[in-house]
């Protein structure tokens, strides 16, 4: 873009705000269209490809193990309290 | 006697210009905006003392400074000047970003499209100013609202103006709730701004996990220059979607993006060295940022107001003021002055998606300025 800098800056500032602000808008609006066309995708999927088959109860596995161990813990100092 | 009238020549006290002493009180205001009014002040109190600490004059057989090769500020700097810290801010950001509201309703991304043209008419208005087009493209990257954006753009386009675009972004982002509101109120009527929305859908997490994949490729294809900013996004919202990464999740939204921040905050702010920072074209470039903003705030709720004329379910028009890509500021923002009206309308949600639509567009911008400018 060095041509830029030549003849009229801002003639070629113009033409680079309306293909940038084009680009951005072609982006979101490709972004938006895949938003809106991804549920009808899912839901055509979704007998072929279930949802239990994506990995997420390991999220509820790795958050409960400060609560499985404080439960452990809890249970050993009862225990030892009673004896 | 002959060493300590040597030693005395060295101090700050005696190689203090006015300069400096200006600078001294801009970083005193930063930390006092940041702890009286709270406004962005996990920004504001670093780039406070570093604007202290950069302003304390040494000699110059001395590395001390951020400029000084050799020198530790000069090293932690070195993630501003190479542009490495805005990507990792933008990992954390991912990984702390929940694009439901984006999933749910697609027609506000647009929103977040439309506030872009505060980067491009500002660029213009650069560029008539006599500043270089690679100048002026990182000057129009202001009007994204997006710190680490700005400072990843200035860095490769005109890096000797990255302390003055850097705090500029920052002290705008901390004063959206002052620069947008008039803006707002000028450009609605009562009316509009009374007008509900129907709450967002339910996404399912399978969509979570897609989009971030998708939306990387689609705008990846188009602007490479953003792959750096918007693959670390994505990337760290995938982290925290795909439900089996949660510890690195974790880690990339809370001490790895503090730590980041600490740096990045901190040695921006010993970059405005008087000698340095106190040039007539900070001057322009803190007028072109203002200006950016409110272009940005306006175009967004114009863009709200023309969609409406083609929608069954209108928006509300403030809803296009969050555009801009502080986020969450100025979602915030709009859910403020849409219950100065009416304390029942919650317009929180809805204006997150063009919250977070802006950050990617902005992205999207500066990618687009570096492929054409840079060189």
């Amino acid at each position: 873009m060095n041509q830029l800098a030549l003849d009229n800056p801002i003639a070629q500032g113009i033409d680079l705000a309306l293909v940038g602000m084009g680009i951005v808008f072609t982006a979101l609006v490709l972004v938006s269209v895949f938003i809106a066309v991804l549920p009808k995708v899912l839901a055509a999927i979704h007998p072929y490809i279930p949802p239990a088959q994506l990995h997420t109860q390991s999220h509820s596995k790795e958050n409960d193990a400060p609560a499985i161990a404080a439960a452990i813990g809890f249970a050993l100092h009862t225990r030892r309290q009673s004896d | 006697m002959e060493i300590l009238r040597e030693f005395l020549t060295t101090t700050a006290v005696a190689n203090m210009s006015g300069g400096n002493l200006l600078m001294l009180v801009i970083g005193a205001v930063f930390i006092s905006l940041a702890i009286r009014k709270d406004y962005e002040p996990l920004l504001l109190l670093p780039i406070g003392f570093g604007c202290i600490v950069g302003n304390l004059p040494s000699i110059s057989s001395m590395a001390i400074g951020v400029y000084d090769p050799g020198s530790v500020l000069y090293y932690i700097y070195f993630g501003v000047s190479q542009g490495i810290f805005p990507p990792l801010i933008f990992l954390g950001i991912g990984a702390m970003t929940d694009f439901s509201t984006m999933l749910s309703s697609p027609r506000l991304v647009l929103l977040g499209a439309a506030a872009q043209t505060g980067i491009f008419l500002t660029l213009i208005g650069a560029l008539y100013l006599g500043f270089t087009p690679a100048e002026s493209g990182a000057i129009g990257i202001i009007g994204g609202a997006d710190g680490p954006t700005a400072i990843f753009l200035a860095a490769k386009l005109a890096p000797h103006l990255l302390g003055a675009i850097a705090i500029a972004a920052y002290s705008y982002m901390a004063l959206v709730p002052v620069i947008q509101p008039p803006v707002m109120k000028l450009l609605t009527t009562r009316k509009e701004r009374l007008i509900r929305m129907k709450p967002p859908r339910e996404v399912s997490q399978r969509a979570k996990i897609i989009f971030p994949i998708a939306a990387f490729l689609i705008c990846a294809l188009l602007a490479p220059g953003a792959i750096g900013l918007l693959g670390m996004l994505f990337f760290g919202n995938l982290l925290k979607e795909s439900g089996v990464t949660e510890r690195l999740a974790q880690t990339a939204r809370t001490s790895m993006v503090d730590i980041v921040t600490i740096l990045l905050g901190f040695s921006v702010g010993c970059s405005t060295q008087a000698q340095t920072f106190l040039t007539p074209e900070s001057v322009l470039i803190f007028s072109l940022g203002a200006l950016s903003f409110a272009i940005a705030t306006a175009s967004g709720v114009l863009f709200a107001k023309f969609l409406n004329l083609f929608t069954k379910d209108k928006i509300n028009p403030l809803v296009g003021a969050a555009g801009v890509s502080a986020v969450p500021d100025s979602a915030r923002v709009v859910q403020m002055i849409g219950q100065q009206e009416d304390p029942n309308n919650y317009l929180l949600m809805h204006a997150m998606a063009p919250n977070v639509a802006g950050v990617i567009g902005s992205a999207v911008g500066a990618g687009v300025l570096w492929s054409v400018l840079v060189g």
